[in-house]
């Protein structure tokens, strides 16, 4: 493979090197590094152009001869023209040098407005990752690559090894995805089963851009848009052909594969067909994640394989029409660290399989989209253990299911509106059984929510685009149907639940508006300062509605009756370019969240066999105030080098905590939010000099409450607070030869251990070495 | 175009669909073989009596993951034991003490891996001679908690209190250990079988030794000290220890509680708490009757 590769690059050199007669070729470059740029484009008339390959050359036939002036541009360069001219029949070579911009690019954004507008002009706080900067960061996983975003928290304990991480921000919990509504291309991936994603089966190679869309968005999105959103959009083929193929070599003996390939059959045209292939593999040995006190003789390795494969197809009929499908499929498995019998011991397993369709067009002035999805996952976790001289042995096998038809429609109207207005229809549902081998028992939960909303939004420039307005409204109805809490065969041990089991758990609706407004002025072109109120909800998991079952100290009912949380939120935030290089941008916030669930006694108590205990059931007992400052600063004092440093102070308190009953129930009134940093500092630098990139960031994140008591806890830490954690990460690349790159990356460079909540530990240090071939 | 549609259905209709493999799985087999010194049907057996049935299993390829026996009479039933598992095969020997029922319908049902099942039973009548076993009575043994200088083993057979050493060499003696500690804020002086693996954590020499014994407390069951105090022979151990609650450890044993235990030699019996210090440094008073 290396040597055709390398061969076929070679001869493509040549080809694009050698004038022939009737052509202008030419190659662009970087000014300062000498790299090619792959995908410049090169226009020599108003609508004829091309674009450069993989190795920075381009090769143009003009029709006819005579002066010509060829047009170089590439996305943060100078645009560069020179006037040439051209005879049929003879060759020409022109090479552009591209000179990099020195002010900073401001990106253009989608998910904060559902349209196409430059950050700047969006009244809220965005924060977006480039390809080019995600390619730097130290990363083992998709959710890692948000790590030095301000006032981004991730939770992920074991590294690769975690079967589910979570990224949170604006002081809600840590411990809680449902509460930040996460979308791959525009299409939502909680789970509305338990409001989880699964970020491990994203594949970084493919994220053409990230956007972080701060506080409450549910005026817009619906469900789980209470901390923000993060939109995660993959790339779209430009060029005829291009590819990647990375392998990668672990701490804990970990090696993987990653392959990306696309094509496009008309580049640098607006119609045509073009595609996509991408997946990745990877196992790892893993390492014991139990502390020593609590391994047994049938502690193991937390070892995991996983493996991915996606497909894109599209195909633009113009400028505005475009139909696109996309395929993906994920299978890992991830072992917990405990094995008896089983071939993978204690382990959790997805099988996953997404699809979307999208449909985009644009019907006089009015564009439309039409996205139709469809999210399914089969869960395993293979529970074994032994104790007493028993064997356990019980399999949860859960089909999640997400559907959904996404309707939007967006116009200019009366010379500076921008109305938008859609419709969002999804089924949430679960079908999970709890299978023992080792007794009779099937405890079988289910349920569906339906989901319907609709939504209008108006966006207003005024005073010459100075000023921009943006306001919104949402209307989402819920409906949950289909519930079922039932034992098949249920042995002594599981008896106690019998007389819980509801073979119809009653139907519920509820109803959600969301509004926001949004307000910002512009008094020079290099400042900004915003204000704006929004609202977010997030539903209740269907766990939590249909599921009865023992919980740590007790026995859980399902409540059907559960409302959803919702949080209002007014902020301010400024942004300026001080002294031409330096941006700068602070937000502070305050937010109220009305209705969180908590856990609370009923009154009632159950003879699980080896002890009375409480019933417990979810209710919505309590409000929180969060209030919290964000400030970033980020430079580019010279061509080579990025600078950036960002702060976040987060105030998440409990407060009205309603104690349903005062005999068993703590009131948690005035405690603080668990899993939730009050600081978090962090800071980094970017090179970028000739065939070397290098990135070193860090991150401090302080002591987090354990549990909601604000207690001790005397089970597994001895401590009332996570111990405050400070992590370093850095990465290298160095570009051997023009098509092979050799990287290295180091993670928590100062093997800094600390424990989640059951006392396993991280895995320290983890160091990367990747050798890519792109063409 | 059309291509493309067709190719995208496939593809996607490929990815959406899965099969499922309508394989049949293997039926276990469970019989209760009669021979010498084992139940059979029909047998006559005085109350109290240590019954024996010999159960011969075959899980016939699949493994087998769950036996279970219940006794019914008269429409009521009670299971007496509910065990996990994870065998080809089995040729097992269990007993049972004959309860006060006039008639006991024993079913022994097995279940594999597939979660397939099957079951045997047998039918055995009450004897009008009662055969309850004599018991040994400790009244007072005196055992530290891990921080604690005393000795912190017992053999229950023999009544010793064994020290580090002594118990090293006389592993299989040491039927039960005490330590103390603070379960989620709650103080629990607590008895453990050597094999618990909390034992190891409070006790790390047991990490060295090959020997470890299983003895499993009833944590269910309650009886009171004048039952305790009165027992004369096994009748009241025998009719307290449900195997099915039986596990290797009893917390929060505080002065007044009493619980029934059964250790790997297959001996039976009680413990009456009389005191307990509720720090790791201290010492906890017990009784022990046990079968002879």
């Amino acid at each position: 493979m290396n040597t055709i590769g390398k061969l076929a690059t070679v001869l493509l050199a040549l080809i694009f090197c050698t004038p022939i007669n009737g052509q202008i070729t030419g190659r662009i470059t970087d000014n300062i590094s000498g790299e090619p740029l792959p995908g410049a484009v090169v226009m020599w008339s108003v609508k004829d152009g091309t674009t450069t390959n993989s190795d920075g050359y381009y090769m143009i036939k003009p029709a006819t001869s005579g002066s010509l002036t060829l047009t170089a541009s590439f996305l943060g360069y100078e645009t560069a023209s020179r006037k040439v001219t051209f005879k049929q029949g003879e060759a020409l070579k022109v090479n552009f040098v591209l000179v990099t911009r020195t002010v900073v690019t401001e990106p253009v954004v989608i998910t904060a407005t559902r349209t196409e507008n430059r950050l700047s002009d969006v009244p809220a706080r965005i924060n977006t990752l480039s390809s080019k900067q995600i390619s730097q960061i130290p990363a083992s996983s998709s959710d890692e690559l948000l790590a030095y975003i301000p006032g981004i928290q991730i939770s992920r304990s074991f590294g690769i090894l975690s079967p589910k991480s979570t990224v949170s921000m604006r002081g809600l919990s840590g411990k809680e995805q449902s509460r930040t509504l996460v979308l791959f291309d525009g299409i939502p991936i909680n789970k509305t089963d338990g409001g989880s994603v699964n970020w491990n089966l994203l594949n970084t190679d493919q994220i053409e851009r990230i956007e972080v869309i701060k506080g409450p968005g549910s005026a817009l999105y619906g469900g789980n848009a209470m901390g923000g959103i993060i939109n995660i959009i993959s790339r779209k083929p430009h060029q005829k052909l291009v590819g990647k193929l990375a392998t990668e070599y672990s701490t804990f003996n970990t090696p993987g594969a990653r392959l990306s390939l696309s094509g496009r059959e008309k580049p640098g045209d607006s119609t045509g067909f073009y595609w996509s292939v991408n997946g990745f593999a990877r196992r790892s040995d893993g390492y014991v994640v139990q502390p020593e006190v609590e391994q047994t003789r049938y502690t193991t390795k937390s070892e995991m394989t996983e493996i991915m494969g996606g497909l894109k197809l599209g195909y633009d009929f113009n400028q505005f029409r475009n139909l696109e499908v996309d395929v993906r499929m994920y299978d890992d498995m991830r072992g917990s660290g405990e094995k008896v019998y089983q071939p993978d011991g204690n382990s959790t397993d997805h099988d996953t399989r997404h699809f979307r369709a999208t449909y985009h067009d644009r019907l006089g002035k009015t564009d439309i989209s039409a996205t139709a999805f469809a999210l399914i996952e089969d869960y395993a976790k293979v529970n074994e253990y032994m104790r007493d001289n028993s064997y356990t042995f019980y399999d949860v096998d859960s089909k999640r299911s997400d559907l959904g038809l996404l309707l939007n429609a967006s116009s200019e109207v009366w010379n500076k509106h921008r109305l938008s207005a859609g419709i969002d229809l999804r089924r949430g549902a679960v079908d999970a059984a709890d299978i023992y081998y080792t007794s009779t028992d099937k405890i079988i939960n289910r349920g569906k929510m339906d989901f319907g909303a609709v939504y209008l939004q108006d966006e207003y420039s005024f005073l010459g685009g100075k000023g921009r307005l943006v306001a919104g409204l949402r209307f989402d109805y819920a409906h949950f149907h289909g519930g079922e809490f039932s034992i098949e065969y249920p042995s002594e041990i599981n008896s106690f639940m019998a007389p819980y089991q509801i073979n119809a758990i009653e139907t519920t609706t509820w109803t959600a508006v969301s509004p926001k407004l949004g307000l910002q002025y512009k008094p020079t072109a290099n400042t900004r300062i915003y204000t704006g109120y929004s609202r977010g909800f997030r539903p209740s998991i269907l766990d939590d509605m249909c599921r009865s079952g023992r919980i740590r100290g007790g026995f859980k009912i399902a409540n059907p009756n559960l409302k959803p949380e919702t949080i209002d939120n007014i902020e301010l935030g400024v942004d300026a370019l001080l002294f031409g290089y330096l941006k700068a941008s602070a937000t502070s916030y305050y937010s109220l969240g009305h209705d969180f669930m908590y856990y609370t006694s009923t009154g009632q108590t159950i003879d699980m066999g080896y002890a009375i205990n409480p019933i417990s059931k979810r209710e919505n007992i309590s409000k929180v105030e969060i209030y919290g400052f964000e400030a970033e600063i980020s430079t580019r004092p010279i061509s080579w080098l990025v600078v950036f440093a960002n702060y976040a102070y987060t105030h998440s308190q409990i407060k009205d905590y309603e104690v349903v009953n005062p005999l068993v129930d703590f009131n948690l009134t005035g405690k603080f939010l668990t899993d939730v940093a009050p600081n978090i500092f962090s800071a980094g630098v970017n090179i970028n000099v000739g065939r070397i990139r290098a990135a070193a960031y860090c991150k401090y994140t302080d002591s987090m409450w354990i549990n909601d008591s604000n207690g001790f806890d005397d089970t597994y830490l001895f401590a009332y607070k996570y111990p405050s954690v400070f992590q370093v990460d850095a990465k290298i690349s160095v570009r051997i030869w023009k098509t092979l790159t050799a990287s290295t990356s180091v993670q928590n460079v100062f093997d800094v251990k600390y424990y989640e909540s059951k006392g396993s530990v991280n895995p320290g240090r983890f160091v990367t070495g990747e050798i890519s071939y792109s063409f | 175009m059309r291509a493309f549609v067709f190719s995208i259905i496939l593809i996607c209709s490929g990815i959406l669909t899965s099969c499922s493999d309508d394989g049949t799985a293997p039926k276990p087999t469970v019989q209760v073989a009669t021979g010498e010194g084992t139940i059979s049907e029909g047998d006559t057996i005085g109350e109290g009596a240590l019954m024996h049935f010999r159960l011969v299993i075959n899980g016939n390829g699949a493994k087998i993951t769950n036996l279970v026996a219940t006794i019914t009479c008269d429409g009521q039933k009670k299971t007496m034991m509910d065990f996990g598992l994870w065998k080809d095969k089995l040729d097992t020997i269990i007993g049972f003490y004959k309860s006060a029922w006039k008639q006991e319908n024993w079913t022994f049902t097995v279940m594999t891996e597939n979660r397939d099942f099957a079951s045997a039973g047998i039918t055995i009548h009450k004897g009008s001679i009662s055969a309850f076993g004599p018991i040994v009575n400790w009244p007072l043994i005196t055992l530290s908690f891990q921080n604690g200088e005393g000795p912190h083993y017992f053999d229950v057979e023999t009544g010793e209190v064994l020290t580090d050493t002594e118990a090293t060499t006389r592993q299989s003696d040491v039927d039960l250990l005490v330590y103390f500690y603070n379960d989620a804020g709650k103080p629990s002086p607590t008895f453990s079988s050597p094999g618990d693996q909390d034992a190891l954590s409070h006790y790390p020499v047991i990490g060295n030794w090959s020997t470890l014994t299983y003895t499993k407390y009833d944590y269910v069951t309650q009886t009171t000290p004048e039952a305790f105090d009165e027992a004369s022979n096994d009748s009241l151990l025998i009719k307290q220890y449900d195997d099915v609650w039986g596990r290797r450890k009893y917390k929060y044993a505080t002065a007044g509680w009493v619980f029934p235990f059964k250790t790997t030699n297959g001996k039976i019996g009680l413990i009456k708490v009389l005191r307990s210090d509720l720090d790791a440094s201290g010492t906890i008073d017990f009784a022990v009757k046990v079968q002879l």
